[in-house]
């Protein structure tokens, strides 16, 4: 098989059409990225594409000829496998026994497990694809982007010609996403066809062969190497330029929150950074450089070494509720796991942090509850069922609006976020933005840690760098550019802070 | 560059694993080592050959339905119906035997079989029905109990074949037959467990059950046979402990219902699957028998000892929390 794909396929749940006559088709030995917003069908297409759903209408296809897969494992067995976007590996089992102990068919000897064999055909496997790991480890000790190449070498131990890869680098640092990349592109030159979902696009651009687009859950375009740009896919995607949100102006005087004699961690050098009313301060450097530290410490859940003034006077924070009376809104990364309460409703969510506002003698007045939150549902734009329905149900993109109107709702001052968009699709991205800006241009002070460096470069008015735990470089808006933030975060370049 | 920055991040986390692994690794041990010194002193007659044995003894039906447990409890699931279990097998054991004129392999067979099938209908509550385990076996532990009361009309069932009683009590090699048949089980486990590819599915599906099953392991299939495996050891305890004292009680097997998961979160294996092993379950089991007579050595009431034995059990489950942070 050289050609694997979907012709005029659609899929419809109840009322709604999911995907509507979308065709695609991926090469051997390509990088086939498949792009668009949540809720454009990508997901929906690669249930279609690994048998997961059946379509209504249209069909899959190997070399043009039309062909059903029945179940995930059917799909398996015609080499087509899926990387899924969450971790599916075994944190207790060694790298041997993920990559091949678990397949449908392990090598045995008298009813027990070939060990040996087991082993060396893992190592094998990952000589095979350059990856230097010992197969003895417990897959716990790996990291993040070891763990992804653990599943991509499972779904290569399955035989997979084509390899499905939702999402690989959603989670990873720029650094791990690399090696990822790397990865690929080595699949790729064995003559494998790799379908990459990302919401990425510098990936798709450095990586990708071609592209297909999907919107709405039509196609909205096939784009070749030749013109494969940022901007050319940002247009695709959205059905229409971006609109970049325009920096407010930061004031002087008191700063809302000063930081004297901080250390990221024991033994590191402190240092003293500020934060302005209307101002939005980026912090960045990779793992174990501190730039979370502070963020952390913001919300509670990390002591913070040094003083933290508000308004010109100590605070310290030792729960989370001492920052939300000091009206400091936290957004931890893990929104799902530490944020959002994922069986309540919408507008229980909003109201969490403002409880105050919306009850009286104890009671909730579910009215003025829903008031505030239908309130923010219109000015952020949260695409959700009804402000009643589980927050669980939203998109990535619309969990992190319900959060930010969360502190915008109790009145917080200041709001410390942790990768503010990670997981979340470009257009509730530049809405998201559009909102730390407006919220910013009411007065209101923004802290957050972000890798990625257009994100920064988008909002930030001053750009504080990390490394190794020590505070490298403040870097105003117009002076930080991509290169000058990567060369002294990962250590090329040291400049004294500013 | 690379040299200067890739080290960093890796640092931190060896040091947090290492204390933290350490942590879960020596502590059993090392309650299990201070009990043991601290008995030899405060008791001259705790290392006794006799003692010994009298401790094998009691660690006995209590290890062999540990290794079950363990199974259903690293398959991410949980089995409270084993001390019903144990008392149901073991009526049905001599019923079988007391009905037929003492044919004891029929009896130990029907035994053996109702312990099997126990673990058949668990196993089939929790997949077919999707009731989660903890309340399945809550369950068929009360309908267990009461069956056993039921058919025996709430009296013992004594005066077994003396041939029955020997496959408890017979000495071999110095040791009662029973211990032997621990250690049997505990070794048949390890292999099973640790040694099979059924035992790496095990640790699959208790892992991650979602991944396992886009893995396409039979994840049903392999959470049954684990609820089989469980109730077969369980109905292989109540044999013994009926053969021992040649006599089934309808309500021999009550203590063994939290002290069989007991023994296998205190050796360290995770409540919530995945990880663990047959080793880990054997400190357990040594521990909490250790426990037991060294505080009847000491004199305290039995009452007391379960107040002890609950004491360790939670310390012991905190220390997951410390090893999880």
């Amino acid at each position: 098989m050289n050609r694997f794909g979907a012709r005029t396929i659609t899929k419809t749940f109840g009322p709604v059409v999911a995907l509507d006559e979308v065709s695609f088709a991926c090469e051997r030995g390509e990088i086939h990225a498949l792009l668009g917003e949540n809720g454009a069908g990508k997901s929906t297409l690669i249930k279609l594409l690994v048998g997961a759903h059946q379509p209504d209408g249209g069909t899959l296809t190997f070399d043009d000829a039309p062909v059903v897969l029945h179940s995930p494992q059917d799909a398996i067995a015609r080499s087509v496998a899926v990387v899924h976007q969450d971790y599916h590996v075994w944190p207790d089992l060694t790298v041997a026994e993920n990559v091949i102990g678990t397949l449908p068919h392990p090598p045995q000897r008298g009813g027990l497990t070939a060990a040996r064999t087991m082993r060396a055909q893992a190592r094998a496997l990952l000589d095979r694809l350059a990856i230097d790991i010992d197969v003895n480890r417990p897959v716990r000790e790996l990291d993040a982007a070891e763990k992804k190449f653990i599943e991509i070498a499972r779904a290569l131990a399955l035989d997979a010609t084509f390899l499905i890869l939702d999402e690989p680098t959603a989670s990873l640092e720029q650094r791990e996403s690399e090696r990822v990349l790397a990865l690929l592109e080595r699949l790729r030159a064995e003559n494998h066809g790799i379908i990459l979902v990302t919401h990425r696009l510098e990936e798709v651009v450095r990586t990708a062969d071609r592209a297909t687009i999907l919107r709405d859950g039509r196609n909205a375009g096939l784009v070749g190497r030749e013109n494969m740009r940022g901007d050319v896919l940002v247009e695709a995607i959205l059905g229409r330029p971006p609109d970049e949100p325009a920096l407010p102006r930061a004031s002087s005087g008191t700063p809302r929150l000063a930081f004297a004699g901080v250390r990221t961690r024991e033994g590191a050098p402190p240092f003293d950074l500020t934060l302005h009313r209307g101002e939005i301060l980026g912090l960045t450097g990779v793992v174990g450089s501190g730039a979370v530290h502070l963020v952390r410490a913001l919300g509670g859940r990390r002591p913070l070494a040094g003083t933290l003034l508000v308004d010109g006077k100590p605070l310290l924070i030792r729960t989370a509720a001492d920052a939300v009376r000091a009206g400091i809104g936290t957004i931890p990364e893990d929104r799902k796991g530490a944020g959002l309460a994922l069986e309540a409703s919408v507008a229980d969510n909003i109201a969490f942090a403002s409880l105050h506002r919306v009850s009286r003698f104890g009671f909730t007045d579910t009215r003025k509850r829903d008031a505030i939150a239908e309130e923010y549902r219109a000015s952020l734009g949260i695409r959700c069922a009804s402000i009643h329905a589980p927050v669980g149900s939203l998109s990535g993109g619309n969990q992190q609006k319900v959060l930010i109107a969360r502190w915008l709702a109790s009145g917080a001052g200041v709001i410390a976020i942790e990768e503010p968009t990670h997981g979340v699709d470009i257009g509730a991205k530049a809405e998201i933005h559009r909102q730390l800006a407006a919220f910013a241009e009411a007065g209101g002070s923004v802290i957050f840690m972000s890798t990625e460096l257009r994100e920064l470069l988008a909002i930030a008015h001053r750009i504080a760098i990390f490394h190794g735990g020590r505070l490298e470089a403040i870097l105003p808006h117009h002076e930080a550019t991509e290169a000058r933030i990567t060369a002294i975060s990962t250590g090329i370049t040291t400049e004294t802070a500013a | 560059m690379t040299s200067d920055a890739e080290p960093a991040p890796v640092r931190i986390n060896a040091t947090k694993r290492s204390r933290s692994e350490w942590i879960d690794l020596a502590f059993v041990p090392v309650i299990l080592l201070v009990l043991i010194v601290a008995l030899t002193l405060l008791s001259p007659f705790f290392l006794s050959a006799r003692n010994v044995t009298e401790i094998l003894l009691q660690a006995a039906i209590l290890g062999i339905v540990s290794v079950g447990t363990t199974f259903v409890i690293v398959g991410g699931d949980l089995d409270l119906s084993i001390g019903a279990n144990i008392a149901v097998s073991g009526v049905v054991a001599a019923l079988v035997m007391t009905s037929t004129n003492n044919n004891v392999p029929l009896g130990i067979a029907a035994g053996l079989g109702c312990g099997a099938l126990i673990g058949v209908i668990n196993g089939l509550i929790t997949t077919l029905l999707r009731v989660p385990a903890f309340v399945a076996t809550l369950g068929t532990l009360v309908i267990g109990q009461g069956v056993a009361l039921t058919i025996t009309s709430g009296s013992s069932i004594g005066n077994l074949p003396d041939a029955f009683g020997a496959l408890a009590n017979a000495n071999v090699l110095g040791l009662p037959a029973l211990v032997w048949w621990m250690f049997l089980t505990f070794g048949a486990g390890y292999l099973l467990l640790h040694r099979t590819v059924f035992g790496i599915r095990t640790f699959a599906v208790g892992g991650n059950r979602e991944a396992a099953r886009l893995a396409g392991l039979k994840i049903d299939a392999i959470r049954v046979l684990n609820f089989v495996i469980c109730g077969f050891t369980g109905g292989l305890g109540g044999v013994l402990l009926a053969a021992r004292v040649q006599a089934a009680q309808p309500t021999s097997g009550e203590i063994y219902t939290l002290y069989a998961t007991a023994a296998v979160i205190l050796g360290g294996t995770s409540l919530y699957g995945g990880r663990g092993s047959i080793l880990r379950t054997l400190l357990g089991v040594a521990l909490i028998a250790l426990l037991q007579n060294g505080l009847e050595l000491l004199g305290v009431a039995y009452s007391n000892q379960q107040v002890a034995v609950g004491i360790v059990f939670i310390i012991a489950a905190s220390s997951e929390l410390i090893r999880r942070r």
